[in-house]
């Protein structure tokens, strides 16, 4: 029987509603991603008139490089108007079978160079050969990017910025180990924190400043379309550096990252898209022959010796110990890493397998600071009709790390030789430790040990010309577990007889990810794109630890050994779902107009406000398509303009005021006030506005991206304080705030020689950002972060520095004083970036790169100067004493009391900095020396990282964040100083 | 079998975009557990009170422990020889919104008074239960710590108070748990609601009526703030920053230890092992008090002894000096000390009275009060009580 259109809808939207049912129930995440399923398997279901069916021949050819006249591998090609499209293999070759005969124009698209079109006349049954000759420019509006738009567009239609790195060519070139290398000093207003140079400590990334006072400043993170894990949650507690789960991305899998930076961009992701979105795409299969890759690198590391206890050698302890210089803690750590990988495919099915190991030793020092990670990648795609392709992406990676107690922690070990009064230097305690000596700070072990796995389905669906869809199911599971573990016989405070915690997180977050497009022409100059799609993230995160102190006796190191066991769990869903309609015109393939609106639910939303909007519009204009422009000396020229809101949700439960379960009177059960609550509680709105430009000159050698952005965040959360008097002594969460931001962006790409002896490229990039709290409505003025000296004040930067008041010297008392209001100093995050590259290539064989990057206008404050001299130790005081006595002198009593008035505030200076950040040289093996090996390629390479720091900063660096990824406070406090790296490696292809 | 193909693909994709609503719009998707608190409504059963006695008598016994800690560095009880600043200021007798325990006390002193008013919605019986009588002692002592300790008092987010106003408040509770747990037949409780009154009627100048209530409570009666290793919150303070093998913070005071009388006194345990011995400042004098030695000692709220010096105290402002002196010498004699052999004059008794309550009363909260009190030079160029935090000055238009 034949169902009538209606039947068919009605069917579709029953066979939805029955999968959705259950899901109303229960709202769990299996059922969710179940349910998205099904409906859009119904859809899949539906068959489709196959408008295909006509007779086909078949295209190839080879692409290459028109100044080196290398192959090109990589490439896309495909045949304009249809969805028919592959790669080129590592040979640069390429097949396009199923061609419909006839007149087609075949064009071809690759990052780095300029677009390339020919029409092809194909013959039925026939073999058509197409050779390409593609040259190299420093601008491409032709790339192909998908985040941020409702369906993967080239850039000319794009009316917004969006930062791509080319995470091939940079881990090829770079000196690059994790995945924050890899962004680092890459994309103007992409700001990489780094924290230290204890291995395994992340930094944070922060994109246009900080647009949130309370909630996450990390931007979202996906990989292949799915949401993953980049927090710092968990990790056991070392006092400071903390890893983050970005440790898990896999430079060496990745193939292009794409950066979100600002709410006009970001408003498809809703509400947790405000401080940026990043997308990762991994490496896929090519058509061609297996090619196996293998790369091998060693290397070493070794933190510059400036910890402040260069003086200490000059003074001996009571019995005539000389006490030691810190810097003779450190040591030279091992690197070493492995990677091998398998890319080929037969027609449309291809595949990219990987596994890599790493193994990193920190220099302080390295048996209680070392990084070991394994991982394994496998990527598939294939056509298995003309109308539908399938792509899987997995990825595995285990994490086993080490980490000392660091950073703030009388447990640390650099910290305690740092801390250290040397004139009190015995046998056993050299650095004349306070708290703790070294020796038993090494005891002390914290673990790791991580699992994760992330996987993704997606499959579209192309029926027709006019309509597409693509959903993407993935999940992404974290498996954490945290040890800390104190011997039995610990000869240092608080678990004389040994403690172990071991804590447990477990995280699943799925994605599920529906979009459908529907493209035609509206008449002969206008076309339209409507997308549409929902999105959900089901994200489920879990904590079990237990504790056990007082073992009763050594070679214990379970916790189930204490006497005294506790254990604590901890369980939280969230959900952030919505649906989003996104409609783009264009006018003569050179002006387009998009508009869109995004339309989302939070399960942290307070129960009077359920769901938010958000609109965005953009214009993007390529003027240089028009017959009056200059398209001789200027042939590329996009004018830009977005608007766009964005949101930040809150952290789950901090809308329900809710008491918490405790255990009073040695185990009774009991209830205190926990969090106050509020019901009207919703996401922060950021909205932005931004206009800019991307042109290419000088035959398209000189590229120029510029944008200008000014963000405003309105009911930014802030915590409004609750009077203890009414019970509830922490803060209520309300949506009061305003931050404003504002800035630009320059990207600079000049390929100054591209011949075929002699390739050179320059990179720059600069930035300015500025932040200003414009409103902190009832919560007042507050500080940020312990030690950092930083504040929200209205009408000032987010987090500026501030002193605590005007200083004044009674020369009589020889004492300080504070008097008056506290003071501005400026920033904690750089205000102005930038950052420089050079990649030459001589004869193809031989490539020189090398990367700096700057930052200016913000300040550091070195805490760990403060807490010694507070300690009458450290080198800023010993200068002042009598050595090697340690006897004190006014001039050592003044400054101390002098840091005893100022506190965190004593030290805070300006913490410019230029850095050669990298620099390697590879050497491409000549092919006829590889002819007694079965290899096809080889190259060496020798790289360096951190190698170099100019900067007024007088602390270890200006770069270090004692808070690890946790939080940036911008100062240091016996924090470790970034490492430098060399690495020797060895490419190989066979 | 549906056949697609008479359906016009707009029609197709109207179908699909149905669903979004569909599934943006469904009640629940967006409703997740909270498995690890309860919400506020929950509580407002007779299920909950149990719950909520307990919970006044932790978050009380939280905010005795650190009352008792600050209250000893502000006091001449202990001595900061560590890093923290805000304890270091505080023992320097520079007070400020950084110093003090006012946050817990005043949170105690809501939740005790919060679950008198919720048990009297939720229990018929309420001013007969053991329960109510239990949350009453609770705010009282909670007042008691805040009236000894702060200058200037707000309850409930109004004005702030004098000490006097809320020593009145502390007699009020105590007198409405002593109706409470007489109708409810608990003994221990009434003794517990008797030496509270007692205090805060000494408070007050109310020397008969505290002598009257003092005179109630038998030898041996004791009423702790109990404290575990566990949770955290719940520990004793002192050992974690005063006992040596864990961490040299804070130091008995010079004036505990320089002091002979001390030196002789059980009732003030410390051990001085000399000048080099030092605080993790690497360069005070470190002195441990041996009172607490584990998180999970427990430590006394009240006691029989502080009611003997309470009626010694209120007999000597009655004149009756013979009293005052056998009063004293009961609690010497239980401490293992001679009797007092000073003279016995009014003034002599006070000051061997203000003694016996600093070594009776080590490390128990009382100390700054006491100084106060009797006027102890010490405090001259010091701050001699705390002031409310910054939270409540910064969320309490009131105090502002």
């Amino acid at each position: 029987m034949e169902a009538s259109c209606q039947d068919v809808i009605e069917r579709v939207l029953r066979r939805g509603w029955r999968a959705l049912r259950p899901l109303v129930r229960r709202g769990s995440l299996a059922v969710v991603g179940a349910a998205l399923a099904s409906a859009a398997a119904a859809l899949l279901l539906i068959p489709s008139p196959d408008l295909k069916a006509q007779a086909t021949g078949t295209i190839q050819g080879t692409v290459t490089d028109g100044a080196t006249m290398r192959p090109v591998s990589g490439a896309q090609v495909f045949v304009a108007d249809t969805d028919l499209g592959t790669l080129t293999g590592e040979d640069g070759r390429y097949v396009l079978d199923g061609v419909p005969a006839g007149s087609v124009v075949v064009r071809i698209r690759m990052m780095g160079y300029s677009g390339a079109r020919e029409e092809v006349v194909v013959q039925a049954g026939g073999t058509t050969n197409v050779d390409f000759t593609l040259s190299q420019s420093a601008i491409n509006l032709d790339e192909i990017v998908v985040t941020g738009r409702g369906v993967g567009t080239e850039r000319r239609s794009l009316g917004n910025s969006l930062g791509s790195i080319d995470a091939d060519e940079v881990v090829r070139t770079g000196a690059v180990t994790d995945f924050q290398d890899l962004v680092q000093a890459r994309s103007p207003g992409v700001q990489v924190l780094p924290s230290s140079g204890t291995v395994g400590a992340s930094g944070v990334i922060r994109v246009r400043g900080i647009s949130t006072l309370s909630q996450n400043e990390m931007p979202l993170v996906y990989v292949d379309g799915v949401r993953v894990d980049v927090s710092s949650e968990g990790g056991p507690n070392v006092s400071g550096q903390s890893p983050s789960r970005m440790m898990d991305l896999i430079p060496s899998d990745i193939e292009r990252v794409e950066i979100i930076r600002g709410a006009a961009a970001a408003t498809l992701y809703g509400s947790e898209a405000s401080s940026g979105v990043i997308q990762i795409f991994t490496k896929s299969g090519r058509a061609g022959e297996p090619r196996w890759s293998l790369q091998v690198e060693q290397g070493l590391e070794r933190v510059p010796a400036n910890f402040p206890g260069k003086l200490y050698d000059n003074f001996v302890g009571p019995t005539g110990v000389r006490a030691r210089d810190t810097n003779e803690l450190i040591e030279t750590g091992h690197q070493q890493s492995y990677s091998l990988s398998l890319r080929g495919g037969e027609g449309s099915l291809t595949y990219y397998l990987s596994g890599s190991y790493r193994d990193e030793e920190g220099s302080v020092v390295p048996v209680a600071n070392y990084l070991k990670q394994g991982s394994a990648r496998m990527n598939l795609s294939a056509d298995p009709y003309e109308s539908l392709s399938l792509r899987v992406n997995m990825g595995y990676v285990n994490t086993s790390l080490r980490l000392p107690n660091n950073d703030n922690s009388v447990f640390g070990v650099s910290g305690n030789a740092t801390a250290g009064v040397p004139y009190q230097a015995t046998e056993e305690r050299r650095w004349g430790e306070n708290f703790l000596p070294v020796s038993e700070a090494l005891r002390i072990e914290n673990m790791q040990d991580v699992e994760r796995f992330t996987g993704g389905i997606t499959v579209e669906h192309d029926p027709s010309d006019l309509f597409r869809q693509h959903l993407t199911v993935g999940l992404d599971v974290v498996s954490q577990e945290d040890t800390e573990f104190f011997p039995y016989g610990f000869e240092g405070p608080f678990y004389p007889t040994g403690r172990k915690e071991n804590s447990r997180r477990s995280r699943n977050e799925a994605t599920v990810d529906y979009r459908a497009v529907v493209s035609n022409e509206l008449s002969d100059r206008i076309s339209s794109s409507f997308a549409a799609g929902l999105q959900g993230v089901f994200t489920n995160t879990s904590t079990a630890s237990v504790e056990g102190r007082d073992f009763p006796g050594p070679g214990l190191s379970l916790a189930s050994a204490g006497a005294v066991i506790t254990g604590d769990e901890t369980r939280v869903e969230e959900v952030n779902a919505g649906f989003f309609l996104e409609e783009t015109l264009g006018l003569d393939d050179r002006l387009f107009l998009t508009g869109a609106l995004r339309v989302d639910g939070n399960s942290a939303f307070g129960n009077n406000f359920r769901h938010q909007t958000y609109p965005k519009a953009s214009l993007a204009y390529n003027i240089s398509d028009e017959e009056f422009w200059p398209s001789s000396f200027w042939p590329t020229m996009k004018l830009r303009l977005a608007y766009g809101t964005s949101g930040l949700a809150p952290a789950q439960f901090a809308a329900d005021r809710t008491w918490e379960p405790i255990s009073v009177l040695g185990g009774v059960p009991a209830v205190t006030p926990e969090n106050l609550g509020n019901p009207d509680l919703t996401a922060e709105r950021s909205r932005e506005i931004e206009a800019g430009f991307d042109a290419g000159l000088l035959d398209s050698r000189l590229g120029l991206v510029f944008t200008y952005y000014r963000q405003k965040t309105t009911d930014a959360l802030l915590g409004v304080p609750s009077p203890p008097s009414l019970g509830f002594t922490g803060s209520q969460l309300t949506n009061i705030g305003e931050v404003r931001n504002s800035g630009f962006e320059l990207e600079v790409n000049n390929l100054w020689l591209s011949g075929e002896n002699v390739e050179w490229r320059s990179d720059l990039g600069l930035s300015v950002q500025e932040t200003e709290i414009a409103d902190l409505g009832e919560a007042g003025a507050f500080e940020h972060g312990f030690g950092s000296s930083a504040r929200a004040v209205e009408g000032f930067p987010v987090y500026g520095k501030w002193l605590p008041g005007e200083l004044e010297w009674d020369s009589q008392e020889r004492t300080h004083s504070l008097s008056g209001d506290p003071i501005y100093v400026g920033p904690s995050m750089p205000t102005h970036r930038g950052s420089l590259s050079n990649t030459l290539t001589l004869f193809g064989r031989v490539t020189i790169f090398g990367l700096a990057d700057w930052a200016t206008g913000h300040y550091v404050a070195n805490v760990t100067r403060q807490f010694q001299t507070q300690g009458r130790t450290g080198d800023a005081y010993l200068r002042l004493v009598e050595a090697p006595s340690g006897d004190r002198t006014p001039a050592g009593d003044s400054l101390v009391n002098y840091v005893n008035t100022m506190g965190n505030a004593s030290f805070i200076s300006e913490g410019d900095f230029l850095k050669l950040r990298e620099l390697s040289l590879s050497y491409d093996v000549p092919a006829p020396w590889l002819r007694s090996l079965p290899l096809e390629s080889m190259s060496l390479q020798v790289s360096g990282r951190n190698l170099l720091t100019a900067t007024g900063y007088d602390g270890v660096d200006p770069e270090v964040n004692w808070s690890g990824a946790d939080e940036f406070v911008g100062a240091e406090f016996y924090t470790v100083p970034p490492a430098r790296r060399f690495s020797l490696s060895i490419r190989t292809t066979f | 079998m549906i056949d697609a193909t008479r359906c016009p693909l707009k029609l197709r994709v109207a179908a699909t975009f149905l669903l979004i609503p569909l599934l943006a719009g469904c009640e629940g998707l967006l409703d997740v557990e909270n498995p690890g608190s309860i919400l506020e409504d929950d509580l407002d059963n007779e299920e909950g009170v149990a719950a909520l006695t307990a919970g006044a008598a932790g978050d009380f016994n939280e905010a005795f422990t650190a009352t008792a800690f600050w209250t000893s560095l502000l006091s001449d009880e202990t001595l900061h020889t560590g890093t923290a600043p805000a304890w270091r200021n505080t023992s320097l007798g520079e007070v400020s919104v950084e110093s003090g325990s006012y946050n817990d006390v005043s949170s105690a002193r809501w939740v005790a008074d919060d679950a008198i008013r919720r048990f009297r919605e939720i229990m018929e019986d309420a001013d007969s239960r053991a329960e109510t009588a239990t949350v009453s002692i609770y705010a009282g002592f909670s007042l008691l710590l805040l009236a000894d300790n702060f200058c200037a008092i707000p309850l409930d987010g109004g004005e702030a108070r004098t000490p006097a106003a809320i020593y009145e408040e502390a007699e009020e509770r105590f007198t409405q748990a002593l109706d409470i747990a007489t109708a409810a037949g608990e003994g221990e409780l009434v003794l517990r609601a008797y030496a509270g009154r007692a205090r805060a009627r000494l408070m007050l100048g109310n020397h008969a009526g505290a002598r009257s209530d003092a005179q109630q409570i038998p030898e041996g009666f004791v009423f702790e703030s109990v404290h575990s290793e566990t949770p955290n919150d719940q520990n004793n303070m002192f050992p974690s920053q005063s006992v040596a093998d864990i961490r040299r913070e804070v130091s008995v005071h010079p004036r505990v230890y320089e002091d002979p009388r001390f030196q002789d006194d059980p009732r003030v345990p410390f051990i001085n092992r000399g000048e080099d011995f030092v605080g993790v400042d690497g360069n005070s004098q470190f002195v441990e008090q041996r009172k607490y030695l584990e998180r999970s000692d427990d430590m006394q709220v009240s006691s029989w002894e502080e009611m003997r010096l309470i009626e010694a105290e209120a007999a000597v402002n009655l004149g009756d000096l013979g009293a005052a002196r056998a009063l004293i010498d009961r609690v010497r004699e239980d401490a293992g000390l001679p009797p007092y052999a000073g003279p016995e004059t009014e003034a002599a008794l006070m000051e061997q009275i203000a003694y016996e309550r600093a070594a009776e009363l080590f490390l128990e909260a009382q100390r700054l009060n006491d100084m106060r009190r009797f006027d102890d030079p010490f405090l001259e160029g010091r701050g001699t009580c705390f002031d409310i935090s910054q939270e409540e000055k910064d969320a309490n238009p009131n105090v502002g």
